[in-house]
């Protein structure tokens, strides 16, 4: 799961999969803002059957809160 | 580790200098100090969120209220304006937007997003809306002077004759560049508010237009329209009106041309509400004289 989540994340930001880890996070990388947040989110939510509320959405650090979120609500 | 709070009424002069940030030279200090100002009593020293990191205001987005009564329905509205966060803590600008679309009782709206903002909050479930402007020409023809309708532009004349909601739009917007006008007609009144605002033309060339930003009854004001104007011209010294598409009804007048500038869009999230029943009263439009 951890493999499948960097390489949505890669894809929704369109960066090389290599540029990421599960502690990269919105500081680390320009093309990461806040609509970008949001892109990476639908992404996830799509590929995983999830829905993240903008509220935890906005706690998001790195990619690893990701997986916190799914342990959290599964 | 930054924190969110409420913005408060003496954040301002800790607020203000990130507000320099949109670079807008025509806004003055005393302009932006009216967000920090409790215009409709709704406000509750309430005046948006800071993003605050030790003594530091690093972020900021504003949050005017108001309350409507709309087919029949009382309607608490948000309007979310001035969303700023410093580069380097861009990180907590999303949780910034967070708080002021927790509460989903109330209809939030966002007239002026950049392109940015408005793809986001799109995918946040805002709906987009069309804000298209037009502008509308003072010129007199013979209905100028058969048009029985009278239109007052005195203010105590205008809060005399006002009751209501009405009455009370006339109260919460006392700003010196917001004004008030009524049209009394046989089929009934309509209440106008509108600010006397410069607009660029061309080049550094600006010029004063009334900028509409409520019509009580679009199916008066469009009946009356070519007196209208030419009245607000004279008494408030503008060369055109100019009023969003969207409130005129489908209705083209002959006397007015699309507003130059490209598109131009705005978002509204609501339970309740259409695009038609959005407007500029008790939004950063009338308060910051846009």
């Amino acid at each position: 799961m951890e493999e499948k989540l960097i390489s949505i994340v890669a894809a929704a930001l369109r960066v090389p999969r290599s540029k990421l880890t599960l502690e990269t996070g919105p500081g680390d990388l320009e093309a990461w803002d806040s609509l970008a947040q949001i892109n990476v989110a639908s992404e996830i939510e799509a590929e995983f059957g999830v829905s993240i509320p903008i509220e935890q959405l906005a706690e998001i650090r790195h990619i690893r809160d990701f997986l916190r979120y799914f342990e959290k609500t599964s | 580790m930054p924190i969110i709070r409420e913005a408060r009424g003496d954040d301002f002069e800790r607020v203000y200098p990130l507000l320099l940030g949109f670079k807008n030279p025509h806004l003055t200090e005393e302009h932006w100090r009216q967000l920090f100002v409790d215009h409709s009593g709704l406000q509750n020293d309430h005046f948006g969120w800071v993003l605050v990191d030790g003594d530091d205001v690093v972020g900021f987005v504003s949050t005017i209220f108001g309350e409507r009564t709309i087919r029949g329905e009382t309607v608490r509205l948000c309007n979310l304006s001035n969303w700023i966060v410093k580069h380097e803590y861009r990180t907590h600008s999303l949780a910034l937007h967070a708080k002021v679309i927790a509460d989903n009782s109330v209809s939030v709206t966002n007239l002026s997003p950049t392109p940015q903002v408005l793809k986001l909050i799109e995918k946040l479930g805002f709906t987009v809306m069309d804000k298209s402007e037009r502008i509308i020409l003072p010129v007199i023809t013979p209905r100028s002077f058969t048009d029985r309708c009278e239109i007052l532009t005195e203010p105590g004349a205008v809060e005399g004759a006002l009751k209501g909601e009405r009455l009370q739009f006339f109260r919460d917007h006392q700003l010196p560049f917001n004004h008030h006008i009524l049209l009394r007609s046989h089929a009934g009144d309509c209440y106008l508010m509108m600010n006397r605002s410069y607009k660029s033309i061309r080049g550094s060339l600006r010029l004063p237009f009334a900028r509409v930003h409520h019509i009580g009854a679009p199916d008066i004001f469009l009946r009356h329209l070519e007196k209208l104007v030419v009245r607000v011209a004279t008494s408030l010294k503008v060369v055109a009106m100019i009023v969003d598409d969207r409130m005129l009804q489908g209705t083209v007048p002959w006397h007015s041309f699309k507003r130059p500038g490209g598109e131009r869009k705005a978002a509204f999230r609501s339970k309740r509400l259409a695009a038609e029943d959005i407007d500029g009263l008790y939004t950063e439009a009338v308060l910051l004289n846009y």
